[in-house]
């Protein structure tokens, strides 16, 4: 399914999620990283979210074994924080749903098994080098601050022959650590 | 009668130095083990045990002691994993057993006699030499005729009787239990070979996004045999920086849900003597990934 393909479809509802993608490296020790190592470490945070995406288009995705699902579960979760959350709003709603990433994924598993979901997304801003923000931990480490936006275009098919339902949603937030 | 006093004293110092010049005699088990039958097509002894189980001299410590294979067993692992001892030492009540002597003796045995019918015996089921070797990895050697390993499971594997003997020798001084175990030609589980196009592939298959994740995750465990148990990938960025030290299980799936990977470049692979990889170093190229 391609993002141009659900785009044209109804948009029936639009869902925000932010997400705190918490990367966490050891590579440095006691010392700032230089520019290159952050821009390796740039590159991954966005291997990261591309993860993300990947395994969630997969969880959803009744297509795949449930050992596949589940295997996308984990090493989704692998990517994340213990302390990381996933908050998920309507288009058309001003409520708010906060989850762990654990949670949300299970609860995409769950709707993806009741009726057919096809997740896609689309990157609006990147993470760049010069956009983050250097954290002082307090502990001798650092940590540094960025954001990735991306679009999550949700669609739940009702009768499989058709989409109807797509959600159009949003994200934010990578932040990753060096000691 | 100066004379033959002479005579007999010269005797009796002559024969004091030969008795103390005289290396000390140990006897060190030697048991071949089998986890198969011998091929039909074996009449008589292999000729494996006339150039590994014989007598030898070794320098330890401060002496050089004479080494005797006594007794010289045979197992089958496969049938009772019981020792059963081979009649080679039938000589050994004829004469001093001195390395010469025993040497000649064994020799003619090996070559004259015929070796226990249990070697023949049809197996009784499928055998895992692993947990052998796990209780015995000290003393255990492996030859095999057609392996190209050079250790499987922490043991050494040898395909030259000449070199299996030598490692005997030179680890005797310090075998406290007595006795050696010769695994011959055991069933090994050899990685796969590496693909003529080189490690990169296996990475590049499981990452391939033409693929559903559902067959990338079945050929993993598969995948898994060319890599030690805790081998692990250091992921390298573009600019030749580490960004991630990843278990080789954990980096595989996450590979498996891959759909934009164009590549993965191997920059770097360690391997044991076994064959199998425990460190591989290795940069993604992404569709739409920053030049």
């Amino acid at each position: 399914m391609t993002l141009n393909k659900i785009k044209n479809m109804k948009i029936v509802s639009n869902i925000l999620i932010v997400i705190l993608l918490f990367i966490s490296s050891d590579v440095f020790s006691q010392r700032k990283p230089n520019k290159k190592e952050l821009e390796d470490l740039t590159q991954r945070a966005m291997n990261q979210v591309r993860i993300f995406q990947n395994n969630t288009s997969a969880i959803a995705l009744a297509d795949n074994s449930m050992s596949t699902r589940n295997a996308a579960i984990r090493t989704t979760l692998k990517n994340f924080s213990k302390e990381a959350t996933i908050e998920e709003q309507g288009l058309h709603s001003s409520r708010k749903k906060r989850y762990s990433a654990k949670d949300y994924l299970n609860t995409l598993l769950r709707r993806g098994s009741k009726s057919p979901i096809v997740v896609d997304f689309d990157i609006i801003s990147k993470l760049d080098v010069d956009g983050l923000k250097e954290v002082d931990n307090g502990d001798g480490t650092v940590s540094y601050k960025g954001k990735v936006v991306f679009k999550q275009f949700y669609c739940k098919l009702k009768d499989p022959s058709r989409f109807f339902k797509l959600f159009e949603t949003s994200s934010e937030a990578s932040v990753f650590k060096t000691l | 009668m100066k004379n033959t006093i002479y005579f007999f004293a010269s005797f009796l110092i002559m024969t004091f130095i030969t008795s103390s010049c005289g290396a000390e005699r140990h006897e060190l088990g030697i048991t071949f083990v089998y986890d198969k039958p011998l091929g039909e097509n074996q009449s008589g002894y292999p000729n494996y045990f006339k150039e590994i189980a014989l007598p030898f001299n070794a320098s330890c410590t401060e002496e050089s002691k004479d080494f005797l294979p006594k007794p010289i067993n045979v197992i089958r692992l496969d049938i009772n994993k019981t020792e059963i001892e081979t009649n080679a030492w039938y000589f050994e009540s004829i004469g001093d057993n001195t390395i010469d002597f025993s040497t000649t003796w064994l020799e003619v045995y090996f070559k004259d006699s015929l070796p226990p019918a249990y070697l023949f015996e049809e197996s009784k089921g499928i055998v895992s030499i692993e947990s052998f070797i796990e209780k015995n990895k000290e003393n255990t050697f492996i030859y095999s005729e057609e392996s190209d390993l050079e250790e499987y499971e922490g043991v050494k594997v040898f395909s030259s009787t000449k070199k299996i003997a030598e490692e005997i020798k030179g680890k005797a001084c310090k075998n406290t239990e007595g006795k050696v175990y010769v695994l011959v030609n055991p069933e090994m589980n050899e990685p796969p070979p590496i693909p003529s196009n080189g490690i990169a592939s296996i990475f590049n298959e499981i990452g391939d996004k033409e693929v559903s994740p559902d067959i990338r995750l079945n050929i993993i465990d598969d995948k898994l045999k060319t890599f030690t148990e805790d081998s692990n990938v250091k992921e390298f960025g573009k600019n030749g920086t580490l960004v991630a030290l990843t278990p080789i299980r954990d980096y595989l799936e996450k590979i498996a849900f891959y759909r934009t990977l164009e590549k993965i470049e191997v920059t770097d692979a360690l391997k044991n003597p076994d064959g199998k990889y425990w460190e591989v170093s290795l940069v993604e190229h992404h569709l739409n990934d920053p030049q």
